[in-house]
């Protein structure tokens, strides 16, 4: 008995124990949906991260709350509708195929023929879907093993037990749990939009050559000068909207610095917003004290400024707008430039992994290609041979019970014979290419031997005789290796003793032709022959 | 316990009874896919356990396939062809068990006996289980190959037969 393990066990009970199919399916699907309900668990996670995020956000700031907080709201939404869409689908489909079963009358048991009924281009159609999901269901398979590693877990361990959480792992698994997976991305996204910028940069670095120095400072300062600024919470007072590049110059000229610097400072290197925070440092001080000087707190708590702590001031923001962008910019860039160094350690290893792993599959291609093409040979010639064993049944029926090779029937025979042998000859041989086993080898070979008896008997032999005869043909079976591969070394080992061996040659000598030999004999003078001699003639020698 | 019950759980049930009755092509298609995504899977798991041991891969690895089918089936030990050639050779179908859960003591002394060549007979006493595994109660191989894989294949199989069965009647309503 081989040892052979069950992928689930009590199977055929639970079908016996379900009764009718069509009843047991709809209370399955039923069951789904509280499994659905249970899978809750890993959508609340989801929401937890995303309820977190916003809380986080709430805390940062008051007037960025409400859209960030849709934001979030409408990613966590989607990721739910996504995932409910899924889960219900496989219910449904479960449904589906408890309505038809019920639609049929069916019951376990009863086998389900009308499916082939059914077959025609609808079915064709479903297949080629099916095959399509092959492809998904492998690649999820991988992901399952690689990425998805924490779900793996939940699926392993519950599985072992497999009380519940199991069955939710199943189902989340089955119903694609990477979409939630990927809305929670998105949602970690939008949320660190502040990083994007410094990953835009990593990506300007990356095309410089992974060298600061060289990036493309204008294009990088033209694209973060055209943004569009929105008539949003920072600019509600804007009537209509402006462009940084605007915003930055209104405030250069409020502060008393050449709009270029300001901007270069914003979006230029690193080193040109730390130029510029050095020259504004004093500013800034000045300024701050100039405000500071120019503030009077009457008694009844009211702040009143000078003219001059007026002007300081609104130099002051302008100046604070310029200096928060500059230190934003040298913080970007550094991120970037760490995040660009990470990249490219890690890429390294990568490029080599997926160099080692596309060379593992051209590998594998040209094996699969090498087996094909034998499996297909093995295939033409199990074609080939069934066509020859029906064709020659049918020869040997017309010639009737002969294998005498002096009348014209029986020459038949012996030709449709030998095309037999050869065509198993080829089948086993394709077969031996194609890599079976042995067993299956000498399976086909028996078979093929017991056809050719067959056949031969029906042709007029005896037992004896065809067996010898298919013994002949070589259609041996249990001795596939040994014959493949001791028989040429074995012919070869003959043909090359066969050259250098010492021949004996009969020579047959009557009283008469005495003389003749005697001179023959004399006329090879020089060579070496031996010459085994059999006297005869009545007892009389020769010599 | 190596396989999940289909009693106890509603989704390897649901697996299980729609899988019985979906219509023909869809089951092929089921059968095909759970044979070309675990076979490669299983014989790897089967050969990782086996080790380096000639023996045991002869032995488990040889003929080791998924017979698809409802529930699909992990095949091990199936070979016919005794390991050696002759009347008495191991063969893996009939013997294999023996070697996945080996219940002897390697080095523990036999008493038999034996005919004498003058026609007597005589006991002696010999190692006669040297060179055997040492007993193994959970199994060498096969058991513990199973235990490696048997998680991901009944998430696999689940999902192609979900899958399939989702993709079919999506497309078809």
């Amino acid at each position: 008995m081989a040892i052979n393990v069950d992928l689930v066990a009590d199977a055929s009970e639970a079908i016996r124990e379900s009764g009718k199919l069509g009843d047991a399916l709809e209370t399955v699907a039923d069951q789904l949906d509280d499994i659905g309900d249970q899978g809750k668990t890993v959508d609340d996670k989801v929401s937890e991260a995303f309820r977190g995020m916003e809380d986080g956000a709430k805390d940062a700031g008051r007037t960025v709350e409400d859209k960030v907080g849709d934001a979030f709201r409408s990613v966590e939404t989607d990721a739910k509708d996504a995932g409910r869409t899924v889960e219900s689908k496989v219910g449904d489909a479960f449904r589906a195929v408890a309505a038809d079963a019920k639609a049929a009358g069916k019951t376990i048991g009863q086998d389900v023929k009308d499916g082939t009924d059914k077959a025609g281009d609808g079915m064709g159609e479903l297949r080629d879907e099916a095959a399509g999901t092959a492809r998904e269901a492998a690649a999820s398979f991988g992901s399952l093993e690689d990425g998805l590693g924490a779900l793996q877990e939940v699926a392993a361990n519950a599985l072992v037990g497999f009380g519940p959480a199991g069955m939710v792992a199943g189902l989340a698994a089955a119903a694609g749990i990477g979409l939630a997976m990927t809305a929670m991305q998105d949602a970690a996204t939008t949320a660190t939009e502040a990083k994007q910028k410094a990953v835009d940069m990593v990506d300007a670095i990356a095309e410089a050559g992974g060298n600061l120095a060289d990036v493309d400072l204008a294009d990088r300062i033209k694209s973060w000068g055209r943004e569009v600024l929105d008539d949003n919470w920072m600019t509600f007072w804007a009537d209509e909207s402006s462009t940084k590049f605007q915003e930055t110059a209104k405030d250069a000229e409020a502060f008393g610095v050449k709009a270029t610097d300001a901007i270069r400072a914003a979006s230029g290197s690193a080193e040109d917003s730390r130029k510029f925070l050095e020259e504004t440092a004093d500013d800034w001080q000045t300024l701050n004290d100039r405000v500071e000087q120019g503030t009077r707190v009457s008694t009844d708590g009211a702040i009143a400024f000078d003219d001059g702590a007026k002007a300081a001031q609104r130099q002051r923001d302008a100046l604070s707008d310029l200096r928060g962008q500059a230190e934003e910019n040298i913080a970007t860039t550094e991120n970037a430039v760490q995040i660009y160094e990470l990249e490219t350690d890690a890429i390294g290893d990568t490029a080599a992994a997926t160099e080692a792993a596309t060379e593992a599959l051209r590998d594998r291609a040209a094996a699969l290609e090498e087996s094909a093409t034998s499996a297909m040979d093995a295939d033409a010639a199990e074609l080939d041979y069934m066509e020859t064993l029906q064709q020659s049944t049918k020869d040997i029926q017309s010639n009737g019970r002969t294998v005498d090779i002096n009348t014209e029937a029986g020459r038949a025979n012996r030709l449709t014979l030998l095309e037999m042998a050869g065509s198993a000859r080829k089948l086993i041989d394709a077969q031996i290419a194609q890599g079976d086993s042995t067993a299956t080898v000498t399976k086909r070979t028996q078979a093929a031997r017991d056809s050719f008896i067959n056949a031969a008997t029906s042709a007029g032999m005896t037992k004896d005789a065809a067996r010898r005869l298919a013994d002949q043909y070589g259609l041996i079976p249990g001795n596939v290796d040994t014959h493949v591969k001791a028989h040429n070394v074995a012919n070869t080992e003959r043909e090359i003793n066969n050259v250098a061996r010492a021949r004996t040659v009969p020579v047959h000598i009557s009283p008469s032709g005495a003389q003749n030999v005697a001179n023959y004999i004399t006329g090879m003078n020089g060579q070496k022959v031996y010459v085994d001699v059999v006297p005869r003639g009545g007892g009389r020698g020769l010599n | 316990m190596l396989s999940p019950s289909a009693r106890s759980s509603a989704l390897l049930r649901a697996a299980v009874l729609a899988f019985k009755g979906i219509d023909k092509p869809i089951r092929k298609q089921i059968n095909d896919e759970t044979r070309g995504t675990l076979n490669p899977e299983w014989r790897e798991a089967i050969a990782t356990r086996a080790g380096g041991s000639r023996q045991d891969f002869a032995v488990f690895g040889k003929g080791a396939r998924i017979a698809a089918g409802n529930p699909a089936r992990l095949v091990s030990t199936a070979s016919r062809r005794p390991l050696r050639k002759g009347t008495n050779g191991f063969v893996p179908n009939t013997h294999g068990r023996f070697l996945e859960f080996p219940s002897g003591v390697p080095g523990k002394f036999v008493t038999y006996s034996r005919k004498s060549g003058n026609g007597g007979t005589h006991k002696v006493r010999r190692r006669t289980m040297a060179g055997l595994p040492a007993r193994k109660p959970g199994g060498r191989v096969v058991y513990p190959a199973v235990a490696d894989v048997m998680p991901r294949f009944v998430s696999m199989w689940v999902q192609i037969i979900v899958r399939n069965i989702h993709e079919a009647y999506e497309g078809k309503q």
